[in-house]
């Protein structure tokens, strides 16, 4: 039960919410969407923010279809991104694969899930697999930076403590492109150990892969389409530079298995390409 | 001229899967559980825990939480325990010649695990407690802990009692036969060791109590989520200074217990002193990062066997050590105990070594888990069995077939002492191979190594000793119940054992509704009162049926009697002419000639002198129920058997492993279970279906893991402790053997308990089957993508005596 007091406000925009951010002057502050982070840790005491701004009526769930991107608002639901006809196909296949029920499909939104950095969740991984951009909102000032960018650590990104993220763009390019999204874990309701996303080029060759999960961070591995297995694998390990570890498995076990789900995506699109020929 | 009916014969309910009498209340939301019980004037209780595995407590410091906001009382260790003696141990390890220590409700001097309760606050409300629990001051000196069991035995361990020599609570051996002589004269030996990981039950409701002090009558009424109400007053009592009829229990509906909810929690007296001192009723309810502080299970195994060439067993030597963690006074250690006592199972070993060394640690206590130890028994022997026949390059089925006691030769005394009643292995396990189409499995399997897919299927013998009476304790063997029929023929039952869910409390009206011949509709059962049920034990071991039930069966019989003899009166012909069924007594000879049981009722209180002379009111009877075959006196062996019961199972299970990367998909799961004579078989399957669920959570998942650097845990919720969902395991295929029990009225076997053991059994050895191909042996469980990774990888045959 969340034993302490604080302060709940409930913006009608972003810039509301920036406003209020701007005030706060390092006191700490907690930006929930759905809440299902951040809930559950303000219930276990294991935070106690003095103010909690919630974003569900500042307008910023919805996806929406631009000339080249897809804008999709941080407060957008697993279940809003499986039902809307503009997320992109990609997107559609991870949030298929979003575990915990409907309660939680229904509260958790893509914009959390980022801000949160959990290395063991899909959306960090998913959003460099799609070169998102996050567009993030100070009082005074807005920058756009790229999802590759935006992750520095476990449960870090560079989100300053004034900052919220009003949007993320998905450029709609490579969204007919053959892709693969896969996960491990242990058990169905388990989070995952190592998450393996890839959008393959025009010519339908897995060029890059991204391994969420493994590490502390998203991380990409760069091919050419010729390599061997063992080629991919030494890949995957040599890319792998935070490594990370918890209870269902080592630094060790997640970069192996994290080598063998390269193998198995580069192995997936190669057989749809081919598939596709014949 | 007259004869009994046997039950079969006027069964109307009994072997019928009728469904739970209260299921629509169930499924409206409208039991009562714990937390739904509301009194006027409730408080509610916080609680301050240690948050070091070992501590001194230099000070604790109440004044800021005191006048924290709706805080009406606080209460320290040392203020507690002017006012409360300490908690009776459930088993205490001393009557077995081990150690023991003072358990009480909030820690005094120091802290031995996280999450020790060290202070309490009563507060207007649950948040403003939690609250005030933040601002208590404490203040600790650090010491030393440690958290792994081998290395507590350790003579430069850290001591967690300090009026111990070492942190060893007992060792118990179980010795039948000359191993050693055995093993010298063998043809093959084989030595190996098995971990199994620490992990628990999860019942869905989670603890909680609400303890009400009335100070004129100096008197409680305890409202607990528990199994065991009239042995939790005694232990209250005892605790809290008062006579033990100054104290109720009661145990509202009950959402799972599991072991769990077995007594000598803190926060059981802890409650109570709350309401006494601060004069308001108090309620406290357990936080799910509290339920998994709960340990159970943990054990090293290293054995060693012999075997002929043919597969026979001569000899098995086991020491095993159990990390207990703290020691706290509900029943946990005892398990312990039980999985010693279990070897060999139902395997005819001649010679056994079986040394159980129970060690305790700078973890948080055990309580009891379903399978009470036996389940990791289960798993020992059944892997021993597998790498016998893997050694010999023989069946594991043809190994099983070659040691299991005959179905001829019941009752069969155990090297342990246990004296097995009834049961048909040979004929299970057969059942087993059919139910699993085991040739198309094994031909499927060939055809996917080709394409290295490795499929495995596992067997496992699972014998568990059901219903115990532990001698000097309050684990008893025998409970009351007491069946009456009202002036309109409505019947009430009152038992002693409770239930947790299960369905006992439908079973038992099953039984009583056949016997005085009416309509389920028309019965109800009260169980969990200390105020209103006859004596009793509450559910554990598998044992409600076998009491419980059969002694409502006795006390429904005596009632049945008094309706026979009035019927026949009324209706003018014989007894064994009357058929009573479905409210009605009716004339078998004539069916036009009946009369409904309520007017028989009616008569029995209203013609006590006329029609019913002769035939003692009221139409009430209380009867206890004492099984057979349990042997408190020892034999020439000096051994006890403390069961009178054994049901078994054969369970199978089909599996694929990834072997690139760990990964084990269930994709099949049968079992063969006999459970005795089957009063409701949907609830029998029920409890196997649970059990099966758990068990193959411990194969493959389940473990609470303290780190090594901070002894907290770490697998504090559902994120990190890990149980399977239903999309984890498939649809279970089951059949019923049934070999009625000699020692039980109706041959009732227990059927509660087993299954953990036996799934978690054939899981592991289906997935050693699936990577025979790769020589893996896995000595870690539970067998997670991390353990069986690393046992792939660092590939290595089984250690070769």
């Amino acid at each position: 039960m969340i034993a302490h007091r604080f302060k709940y406000s409930c913006p009608r925009s972003a810039e509301e919410a920036a406003a209020e951010l701007a005030q706060m002057e390092g006191e700490e502050t907690a930006i929930i969407s759905g809440g299902t982070w951040v809930v559950p840790e303000m219930s276990h005491h294991l935070r106690r923010p003095k103010l909690v701004i919630d974003l569900k009526l500042a307008g910023l769930a919805g996806v929406s279809a631009e000339a080249d991107a897809v804008v999709i608002g941080p407060a957008t639901t697993y279940t809003q991104l499986a039902h809307s006809k503009h997320t992109p196909n990609f997107l559609k296949k991870v949030v298929a694969g979003i575990t915990g029920g409907s309660q939680i499909r229904n509260r958790g939104t893509i914009g959390g899930s980022a801000c949160y950095a959990n290395p063991a969740s899909d959306i960090p991984g998913a959003l460099v697999t799609m070169k998102a951009s996050l567009h993030l909102r100070a009082h005074s000032s807005t920058r756009i930076v790229e999802a590759a960018d935006f992750f520095l650590d476990a449960n870090v990104t560079l989100l300053e403590p004034d900052e919220i993220l009003e949007s993320i763009s998905i450029p709609s390019t490579n969204d007919e492109n053959l892709f693969s999204y896969a996960k491990f874990k242990t058990a169905q309701g388990s989070w995952p150990i190592v998450t393996i996303g890839c959008i393959a080029s025009e010519d339908g060759v897995a060029r890059r892969v991204i391994v969420g999960g493994a590490g502390a961070i998203p991380f990409a591995v760069d091919l050419d389409g010729q390599e061997s297995e063992d080629e991919v694998l030494q890949r995957v390990h040599a890319a792998m530079r935070q490594p990370w570890s918890d209870v269902f498995a080592t630094a060790d076990t997640r970069r192996h298995i994290a080598g063998v789900m390269t193998q198995r995506a580069v192995r997936e699109i190669a057989a749809a390409k081919n598939g596709e020929k014949s | 001229m007259t004869q009994t009916i046997a039950p079969t014969q006027s069964a109307n309910y009994v072997g019928t899967s009728e469904r739970k009498h209260n299921g629509e209340k169930f499924l409206r939301g409208e039991m009562v559980y714990i937390d739904d019980i509301r009194i006027p004037g409730m408080h509610f209780a916080g609680i301050v825990r240690s948050p070091h595995p070992h501590a001194r407590i230099k000070s604790v410091d109440l004044s800021k939480a005191s006048v924290a906001e709706g805080v009406i009382f606080v209460l320290s260790g040392a203020e507690a325990a002017k006012h409360t003696d300490p908690i009776p141990h459930f088993i205490d390890p001393e009557a077995f010649g081990g150690k023991t220590t003072d358990v009480r409700c909030l820690a005094v001097d120091k802290v031995v695990y996280v999450g020790e309760p060290v202070a309490a606050i009563v507060a207007r409300t649950r948040q403003d407690a939690e609250a005030a629990v933040e601002l208590v001051d404490v203040e600790y000196e650090i010491l030393p802990f440690v958290i792994d069991g081998e290395e507590s035995l350790q003579p430069d361990a850290p001591r967690i009692y300090e009026h111990w020599d070492d942190n060893k609570i007992i060792s118990i051996p179980f010795i039948s036969g000359d191993t050693e002589a055995v093993f010298a004269q063998a043809e093959h030996i084989l030595e190996d060791e098995l971990k199994i990981q620490r992990y628990s039950t999860q019942p869905i409701e989670p603890r909680g109590y609400v303890a009400v002090y009335d100070s004129r009558e100096s008197s409680y009424t305890f409202y607990g989520a528990c199994q065991n109400p009239h042995p939790l007053r005694w232990v209250l009592s005892h605790t809290l200074r008062v006579s033990e009829n100054d104290v109720r229990v009661i145990a509202p509906t009950v959402g799972g217990a599991f072991g769990l909810k077995m007594h000598g929690h803190p926060e059981e007296p802890l409650t109570c002193i709350l309401s006494k001192l601060s004069g308001k009723p108090v309620k406290w309810i357990e936080d799910r990062t509290e339920t998994m502080l709960v340990g159970a299970r943990e054990q090293m195994h290293r054995f060693k066997v012999s075997f002929t060439s043919a597969g026979k067993i001569t000899a098995l030597k086991d020491h095993f050590v159990a990390n207990v963690g703290a020691l706290g006074a509900p029943p946990g250690w005892g398990m312990v105990f039980l999985s010693g006592l279990a070897f060999p199972t139902g395997y005819k070993i001649a010679a056994t070594d079986v040394l159980a060394t129970v060690v305790a640690s700078n973890k948080s206590p055990w309580n009891a888990a379903r399978g009470y130890g036996k389940e990791a028994t289960a798993l020992v022997m059944e892997r021993i069995i597998d790498l016998v026949a893997r050694d010999l390059g023989m069946d594991p089925l043809e190994v099983r077939r070659v040691n299991l006691i005959e179905s001829h030769e019941f009752p069969y005394k155990t090297a342990g002492g246990l004296n097995i009643d009834s049961g048909d292995y040979h004929a299970a396990l057969d059942k087993a191979v059919e139910m699993i189409g085991l040739p198309a499995l094994r031909a499927e399997q060939e055809e996917l190594r080709k394409d290295n897919r490795y499929l495995g299927i596992g067997f496992a013998f699972e014998l568990t000793p059901e219903s115990g009476d532990i001698p000097g304790t309050l684990v008893g063997g025998f409970d009351t119940s007491t069946v009456k029929m009202d002036p309109s023929g409505k019947v009430t039952v009152l038992t002693g054992v409770t239930t947790p869910g299960g369905g006992n409390d439908t079973s038992i009206l099953q039984i009583v509704s056949d016997q005085v011949g009416i309509e389920i509709s028309d019965a109800r059962i009260i169980q969990g009162d200390t105020l209103l049920t006859p004596y009793g034990f509450g559910n554990y071991s598998g044992r409600s049926m076998v009491t419980g039930g059969n002694a409502a069966y006795l006390a429904a019989k005596d009632i049945r009697a008094k309706l026979l003899i009035i019927a026949s009166r009324l209706l003018e012909t014989d007894e064994s002419d009357i058929d009573l069924r479905a409210g009605w007594a009716r004339s078998l000879s004539n069916p036009d000639k009946a009369i409904k049981i309520s007017e028989i009722a009616y008569t029995v209180y209203t013609l006590a002198f006329a029609t019913a002379t002769g035939v003692e009111p009221p139409l009430e009877s209380t009867r206890v129920y004492q099984p057979e075959n349990i042997q408190h006196t020892p034999d020439a062996e000096g051994k006890i058997n403390i069961y009178p019961t054994y049901s078994n199972a054969v369970h199978v299970a089909v599996v694929e492993v990834d072997a690139d990367t760990g990964h084990v998909k269930v994709r099949r799961f049968g079992t063969v279970h006999d459970a005795g004579t089957i009063i409701n078989p949907r609830f029998v399957e029920g409890q196997m279906e649970g059990a099966t669920a758990m068990g193959i959570g411990a194969a493959l998942m389940e473990h609470s893991i303290h780190d090594p650097a901070t002894g907290h845990l770490s697998t504090n919720r559902f994120k990190t402790y890990l149980m399977p969902r239903a999309s984890d395991v498939p649809m279970f295929e089951s059949v019923h053997q049934v070999t009625p029990s000699p020692y039980t009225a109706l041959g009732t076997k227990g059927a509660g308990e087993a299954g953990v053991g036996g799934a978690q059994a054939a899981v592991t050895n289906a997935v050693h089957d699936a990577l025979a191909p790769l020589g893996v042996t896995i000595r870690q469980m539970p067998l997670n993508p991390q353990n069986v990774l690393h046992a792939i990888i660092t590939r290595e045959t089984g250690k070769q005596a």
